[in-house]
């Protein structure tokens, strides 16, 4: 039986603000032990299965980790296809995430018309781009973009945002009305371009997998994903509604990077993974933030394998939810811990819990 | 991390299936696919599992539902 894989947050309000949070995970940070001794082609195969939600982003993780271990250079046209499906299934996540899940915040059913188009667009891009579904195979896939086709899905992507973005504005609003604004306000601790610098080295060393489930560079916990990619300028304490509002701003830098990329798509042939040793790490942008795979190579298969995801960052106990709940004022606190939690994006189901003490 | 289990579909009435992983079902929407399903297809849930997210081709979901039932017959997670 598969554990039903969940995130609780548990809170507790003293005198209308918030006294205390705990966050608690039964996420499955060592899923990968199992690769090791398997092909790597095999494994990465399965990747966009086994970690669909942003299975774009980890069976490209996958395959670049797999390539620097093997000292694979795949050809360039590859490095454009994939930053064009990494935009692509950023904006598609924020987007459902808009359709689907934010309507609750305006207490309206979710516009699953505008889900169906997002979902659409993103899997057809992923098609037309690797024909044979193989954009994960290390040193890139079969790739035979029509650029007639990639232009039609563009469209697609503009027209679904044309009533996404409004939706997504009118959250924005709302939560501004209720007086939730600056809910949640902390310090922004974003996680640097790349990731930290010695990521590699505690990957290397984390054989336990305490790193893994509960990251930390040199003790800071890094916030990663929208709000930290978006920078916010000067923005220093961000609130409720600038996380909402980074996720807006940047579903509108994806669809103008898919624009870009689109005009410079090329062919290319398959890549030819040779049976090697050497180890690899790679560091995409998820839709949630920093996603990282660092892969052992022993002889051409797997000697180990790990997965540092967004949401152990994110939700890690002392990280940014903790930060930011601390203090915040509790008036309609579980309306604005579950808008809080939204804006975060976990990628699993969260059950809440208030205490009053 | 976003662990996906490709589920099976057992039945389908009025846009709504069930659908099978490990013994244990549920029910999820398919309006969010834009390719039609049958019973026997696999699909992968969404976040939340109440939306059928995508479809899976079969050799690719028996794949990774053997690797998930190696992952738990060992507990390696």
């Amino acid at each position: 039986m598969i554990p039903d894989i969940r995130l609780d947050l548990d809170v507790t309000v003293t005198q209308g603000r918030i006294s205390g949070v705990t966050v608690l995970s039964n996420r499955m940070v060592g899923l990968t032990q199992g690769f090791a001794g398997k092909n790597p082609v095999q494994v990465l195969a399965l990747l966009p299965t086994l970690f669909s939600l942003c299975g774009m982003a980890q069976g490209l993780a996958g395959a670049m980790a797999v390539e620097r271990a093997a000292g694979l250079v795949p050809h360039r046209a590859h490095g454009v296809a994939r930053d064009l499906l990494l935009a692509a299934e950023i904006l598609a996540e924020h987007g459902l995430g808009v359709a689907r899940d934010w309507q609750f915040l305006l207490s309206r059913e979710p516009r699953l018309d505008l889900a169906r188009g997002l979902k659409s667009a993103q899997m057809g891009l992923r098609r037309i781009l690797y024909p044979q579904g193989d954009f994960w195979r290390p040193g890139g896939g079969l790739l035979a973009p029509d650029l007639a086709q990639v232009r039609q899905v563009l469209d697609q992507f503009q027209d679904c945002l044309s009533h996404i973005l409004p939706l997504a504005e009118e959250v924005v609003r709302h939560l501004a009305r209720k007086g939730l604004a600056d809910f949640g306000a902390t310090p922004l601790l974003a996680m640097p371009d790349d990731g930290p610098a010695e990521l590699d080295a505690r990957l290397k060393a984390d054989l336990d997998g305490l790193f893994l489930a509960r990251p930390d560079s040199q003790g800071r916990i890094y916030e990663t994903g929208p709000m930290a990619r978006m920078g916010g300028g000067d923005l220093r304490r961000p609130g409720l509604c600038d996380r909402f509002q980074a996720r807006i701003e940047e579903m509108q830098a994806s669809l103008r990077l898919l624009a870009e990329l689109g005009h410079s798509l090329e062919q290319a042939g398959p890549g030819c993974f040779e049976p090697v040793s050497g180890q690899g790490l790679a560091v995409v942008e998820a839709t949630r933030g920093m996603l990282a795979h660092r892969v052992e190579l022993v002889d051409g298969v797997i000697g180990r394998y790990q997965i540092l995801a967004p949401t152990e960052w994110n939700f890690h106990p002392q990280g940014v939810v903790s930060r930011a709940l601390l203090g915040a004022p509790a008036a309609d606190v579980e309306f604005a811990l579950k808008a809080f939690v939204m804006a975060l994006d976990p990628c699993v189901p969260f059950d809440l819990a208030v205490s009053h003490a | 991390m976003c662990m996906a289990v490709p589920s099976r579909i057992l039945s389908i009435e009025n846009g709504m299936a069930v659908v099978e992983a490990f013994g244990a079902t549920r029910q999820c929407s398919l309006m969010l696919l834009d390719e039609p399903v049958a019973v026997g297809d696999y699909v992968i849930l969404g976040a939340g599992g109440t939306f059928a997210a995508e479809i899976v081709p079969q050799d690719t979901a028996l794949a990774t539902l053997d690797y998930l039932a190696q992952v738990l017959a060992d507990g390696k997670a």
